[in-house]
């Protein structure tokens, strides 16, 4: 399907993410240090880029600056270092993405599918329609009350749509358990205890690659929920 | 306690009001129970006491004292009248001869001539006080100044023949002399002489009579003598001779003659004037008019019948009808020294009174006849035996009264006091163990001395007692009612120090510190401590006491010249006095800026403490020893400088270190964890190889959460991570944390009991790290509490606290001490080997007290509980439009 290049001074990592990536019929190409990335970068035709941070001779903060100069394709980056700052800077530097290892497989996979269709399909969508609402790879159709990530249809119970609804409504904006619970149950929040905050653990669950970091709906620990304009 | 305390107390303030009423009732009898008499000897003060109550006022030693004393002075009194006046009225006219008057006194040295003055004369030279004139004089003035007096007559021949000078002899007297004496002799042998060698025997033959008048000095082989003559303020008295005439010096005919006459002028001037002052003072107090003491004294001489007495009405009676009429009265004395009859009903005896007349034996002769009497029904109000007549009257009737109720206090006292100490418990006594001595020293040191004056002014000096309470006591005047006051303090401070004392020997005698804690120890203690002091710092001492001594000998020699000074040499006592204030402003600025000085270098040690290690004195600007303490304490602060620095370095390099590890493991992890996976998807059909797999995957994923942890709990503990604080809603972080543990909760069949879910909790903290707190503990309960229990949580506000306790029952039992759970890799032994890296309760620990919070772990049995508090956020914010960092 998509031609992935795969970068880390640890070959029997790059080895094994091509066993992944190759079960889901993506073409690999492997890499070594930050060098060789960009050579094969300019010769093959790639779509997806997965590097590492710690490599010899160029490493992928710098690979990632000298590839941005004159590409936009994604870069994931796959490093051990699991800072906050860390993560900051590779995403400020632009990488669209950010894994620290030692990763879930399947979550490499389902970020690397998400990576791609957002290259591939950005803008294609029908966003004039009233009734759509769209956070990046996530989309509501609230006619046909079908939720979509990157694409695939996920299956929520009414309740759990109308929280999602809600919060993509109302963008950026954080609710708190009282709100939502008002809000959804039109009833006053007396003892409403902790039923929304277990509702939208189970939206999460359905809609975000790795739920405990999640991309769409965000805690906002003591205060409430929210979903972040894109 | 408190009801004991109160009772205590109160018990203690009625001891004292006791103490107090008791020594008011003893003013009550002390302070009514003296009169004071002006007498002849001075003040007096008599007592009544010792008291019987069964006699009457004249039966009484009061009485008998007063009595007495009146016999004395009147005795006196008699005889000063008697040179003083003429027909009972005061003569200042009256002619005293003073040879005759030394004589009687007992001054007179045989002298040959005498002078007469008048009595008024004497008395106001007596009041300006003699004065002496010095008069220099070379030896021929002073042997002719009477005139000439070198004579045959006056010279006589020893037994070897040689001339010598034998005495002045008047004119009258040289017919007498010359009948012994061949004057022919005499003058041959004088001619032999020159004039100035017979003065010299002359001035030879006075001045070995050693008379303190006369004085010698040598000037250019020339003697001169120098004479001590007395003033002569006033004349001897004369009738036709104008008095400035004839002074002292032309009543004598010599010098021996000239001194002798000095001394019993100035003896009788003395005398007289004292007398005068006593008669003043009281022959009007023993006027008859003023006094209840009546008297008469008759003397027969050869100058006539002289009669002394204060009732007129007799002066001209008979003895026999005297004698009669002083019979009357209550008590009287009647003595006829030459009948030998002494009739009394007084305690006076005659040895008594013949004592009192010997004194004056001149002044009274045999013939002398004396009556005495005390008019009892004490018509001449306020005389001194009217006083004590009223004050017996007032005082004796009650003294038993007074005395019963001194004693009822005094028992009352002691029962209060014994009970004090009986009811005494053993708690107080250890409550108590450490009173010092200083308080019952401090107050028996002051009562001690209170009484001790007290005591002593009042039994063995009878006259100050009355000086006393009436003197100024800080300017006051002491009127009655400060005394009473007086009294009643004396008896609350002695009645405070008896209670002090006792109970602080009582006190440390139940607790076994009757030694240690005495002042007697306290006091060896200090010595030993000042002895050993002094040893271990010699230099110091040196360096510090012998300059203050100095200092103080400096200043108080400078006090003592300057004062030795200042009547002749007023400028040099100015100037020592200038250059010792100079000397001790010197000394007062040294001691302040060492003061300030030692200040500024405390000042710095406290901010070096507080944290500011790069703190530094200014060396440079301080003085002697002050200037080696702040280089010690700039080397200190340096010293903690380089160890925060080596120890914060050390940190870091730690962290780091475990931050390298750890990125260093990841990567071989991140292998394990990825091929443990495609393992676990090849199809592998052994069981127990499938089983081997999940071991792997379990311990590799285990591995991943340990190294996360472990770089999470170093940088907490380092202090390198950022906080991003913001207010938040803990209640609402708790219902958020409840949903997202609650299906692991119920997997565990854990039931959560959330009391005050809808309590707001505002706290300012990190949302996110508090999180982590919160999932940390989650992952406890989960991990250890035991299945099918409940867990509760509760919320609570007090004192502007949040305070959040999550409680839930062990699985396992917990041989661990609370503090040992939160520090790092400890676990309880038998949880070692689950999952987990240990390190959840004290990155949660760290991660609270980051934040400002507190955080506490309780064990009790099985059950665990974690407290964390925060202070609350003042500032109640309900708006949830924030844009807050999220996860």
């Amino acid at each position: 399907m998509s031609n992935i290049l795969v970068c880390d001074d640890d070959k029997e990592i790059v080895d094994a993410i091509e066993i992944y990536l190759s079960q889901d019929g993506h073409h690999i190409y492997k890499a070594y240090d930050g060098e060789q990335a960009i050579e094969l970068l300019k010769k093959e035709e790639i779509h997806l880029l997965i590097m590492d941070v710690m490599m010899p001779r160029l490493d992928g903060i710098r690979a990632t600056l000298k590839i941005r100069e004159y590409s936009s394709i994604p870069i994931i980056m796959l490093s051990a270092k699991s800072e906050d700052t860390d993560k900051i800077l590779g995403l400020n530097i632009g990488a669209d993405d950010y894994i620290t290892k030692p990763f879930n497989p399947l979550e490499l996979v389902a970020r690397v599918k998400s990576n791609l269709r957002r290259y591939t399909a950005l803008g294609s969508l029908n966003v004039e329609d009233k009734s759509i609402y769209q956070v990046g790879g996530l989309v509501i159709n609230d006619d046909t009350k079908q939720v979509t990530v990157d694409e695939e249809p996920v299956r929520l119970t009414p309740i759990e749509y109308n929280i999602l609804l809600l919060l993509v409504k109302n963008q950026g904006r954080v609710f708190s358990i009282n709100q939502i619970y008002e809000s959804i149950w039109n009833e006053d929040a007396i003892g409403a205890d902790n039923t929304v905050a277990v509702h939208i653990r189970h939206i999460r669950e359905k809609i975000e690659i790795n739920p405990k970091e999640p991309r769409y709906l965000k805690v906002v620990w003591g205060v409430g929920y929210k979903v972040d304009k894109q | 306690m408190k009801v004991a305390i109160k009772k205590r107390t109160g018990l203690f303030i009625l001891q004292h009001l006791i103490a107090m009423s008791a020594f008011i009732a003893l003013a009550v009898l002390m302070l009514n129970a003296y009169v004071e008499v002006e007498s002849m000897e001075g003040k007096k003060v008599y007592r009544i006491f010792p008291i019987n109550t069964e006699l009457s006022f004249e039966d009484s030693e009061i009485f008998h004292d007063l009595y007495n004393n009146a016999v004395s002075d009147i005795t006196q009194l008699v005889v000063i009248k008697e040179q003083m006046e003429t027909g009972d009225v005061f003569d200042p006219n009256k002619l005293v001869d003073i040879t005759a008057y030394a004589d009687k006194i007992g001054a007179n040295k045989a002298c040959r001539s005498t002078a007469v003055y008048q009595l008024g004369d004497i008395i106001k030279w007596g009041k300006n006080g003699v004065e002496y004139m010095e008069y220099t004089m070379s030896i021929t003035e002073f042997v002719n100044y009477f005139g000439d007096c070198v004579y045959p007559e006056n010279f006589q021949l020893t037994r070897d023949g040689e001339l010598a000078f034998d005495d002045f002899y008047r004119v009258d007297e040289r017919s007498i002399k010359s009948a012994n004496k061949s004057l022919d002799e005499i003058q041959d042998a004088m001619d032999k002489y020159t004039r100035e060698q017979l003065e010299q025997m002359v001035f030879a033959h006075i001045y070995d009579q050693d008379l303190k008048e006369i004085s010698l000095t040598e000037l250019n082989n020339e003697t001169f003598v120098h004479v001590s003559m007395l003033q002569n303020r006033y004349f001897p008295y004369s009738e036709n001779e104008t008095r400035d005439s004839k002074d002292l010096v032309r009543v004598c005919s010599d010098w021996m003659d000239y001194f002798c006459l000095q001394n019993n002028l100035v003896a009788t001037i003395e005398s007289t004037t004292e007398n005068y002052r006593n008669y003043e003072k009281i022959n009007v107090a023993y006027s008859e008019k003023n006094s209840n003491v009546k008297y008469m004294v008759r003397m027969t001489t050869e100058h006539g019948v002289r009669t002394h007495t204060n009732v007129s009405a007799l002066k001209t009676a008979s003895d026999e009808q005297v004698t009669e009429y002083f019979s009357e009265y209550r008590r009287y004395l009647i003595y006829y020294p030459d009948n030998l009859v002494f009739t009394s009903n007084t305690a006076v005896s005659e040895e008594q009174l013949d004592e009192y007349i010997d004194m004056y034996e001149y002044a009274y002769q045999d013939t002398t006849h004396i009556w005495l009497g005390v008019d009892t029904s004490y018509a001449n109000v306020g005389d001194v035996f009217y006083d004590a007549y009223q004050m017996y009257g007032g005082i004796v009737p009650n003294v038993n009264r007074i005395l019963t109720l001194i004693l009822m206090f005094i028992l009352s006292w002691v029962a209060l006091f014994i009970y004090q100490t009986i009811s005494i418990t053993k708690d107080q006594v250890m409550e108590k163990k450490h009173v010092l001595w200083t308080e019952a020293v401090l107050a028996f040191g002051i009562a001690a001395v209170l009484l001790g004056v007290w005591l002593y002014r009042n039994f063995y000096d009878a006259v100050s007692m009355n000086e006393m309470l009436t003197s100024q006591f800080l300017g006051i005047r002491l009127t009655r009612v400060y005394q009473y006051v007086m009294f009643s303090l004396l008896g609350v401070v002695l009645s405070i120090s008896i209670d002090s004392l006792w109970f602080s020997v009582y006190y440390r005698l139940q607790a076994g510190v009757i030694w240690k804690k005495s002042l007697l120890c306290f006091l060896c203690k200090k010595i030993q401590g000042v002895y050993r002091t002094i040893l271990a710092h010699k230099n110091t001492a040196v360096n510090t006491i012998l300059p203050y001594n100095a200092f103080v000998v400096c200043n108080m020699l400078g006090i003592v010249v300057a004062y030795n000074l200042r009547i002749h040499y007023l400028i040099y006592s100015i100037l020592i006095l200038f250059l010792l204030v100079i000397l001790d402003c010197l000394v007062g600025v040294v001691l302040f800026r060492t003061r300030a000085e030692q200040k500024e270098i405390v000042n710095g040690i406290n901010r070096i403490r507080a944290g500011e290690v790069e703190f530094k004195l200014d060396a440079e600007n301080l003085h002697g020893s002050n200037k080696e303490m702040a280089d010690a304490v700039n080397n200190i602060g340096e010293g903690i400088r380089k160890a925060v620095q080596t120890s914060m370095k050390d940190e870091q390099m730690k962290t780091d270190l475990i931050t390298n590890v750890s990125h260093d493991i990841k990567t071989p992890l991140t292998s394990i964890i990825n091929y443990v996976d495609l393992l676990k998807r090849s199809k592998i059909e052994d069981e127990l190889a499938k089983g081997y797999i999940a071991i792997l995957d379990s311990k590799a994923q285990r591995l991943k959460q340990l190294s996360d942890d472990l770089v999470e709990a170093s940088k907490i503990s380092s202090g390198n991570i950022v906080l991003e604080k913001s207010e938040l809603n803990l209640t609402e972080l708790l219902n958020q944390s409840i949903g997202e543990f609650s299906e692991k909760f119920e997997e565990e069949k854990l039931q959560i009991i959330f009391k005050d879910s809808e309590l707001p909790a505002y706290i300012y903290a990190d949302s996110r790290r508090m999180w982590r707190v919160v999932e940390n503990l989650f992952n406890n309960v989960c991990k250890y509490a035991m299945e099918g229990t409940r867990v509760y949580i509760d919320m609570e506000k007090k004192d502007g606290k949040i305070i959040a306790a999550i409680k839930n029952i062990s699985k396992m039992q917990m041989n661990i001490k609370s503090n040992e759970l939160t520090e790092r890799f400890i676990r309880g032994d038998s949880s070692r080997t689950t999952e987990g890296s240990g390190l959840g309760l004290s990155i949660a620990k760290s991660l609270v007290q980051v934040q400002g919070g507190y955080f506490e772990i309780i064990l009790d049995g099985d059950l665990f509980k974690a407290v964390i508090t925060f202070p609350e956020y003042v500032e109640e914010m309900h708006v949830i439009d924030l844009d807050v960092e999220v996860q």
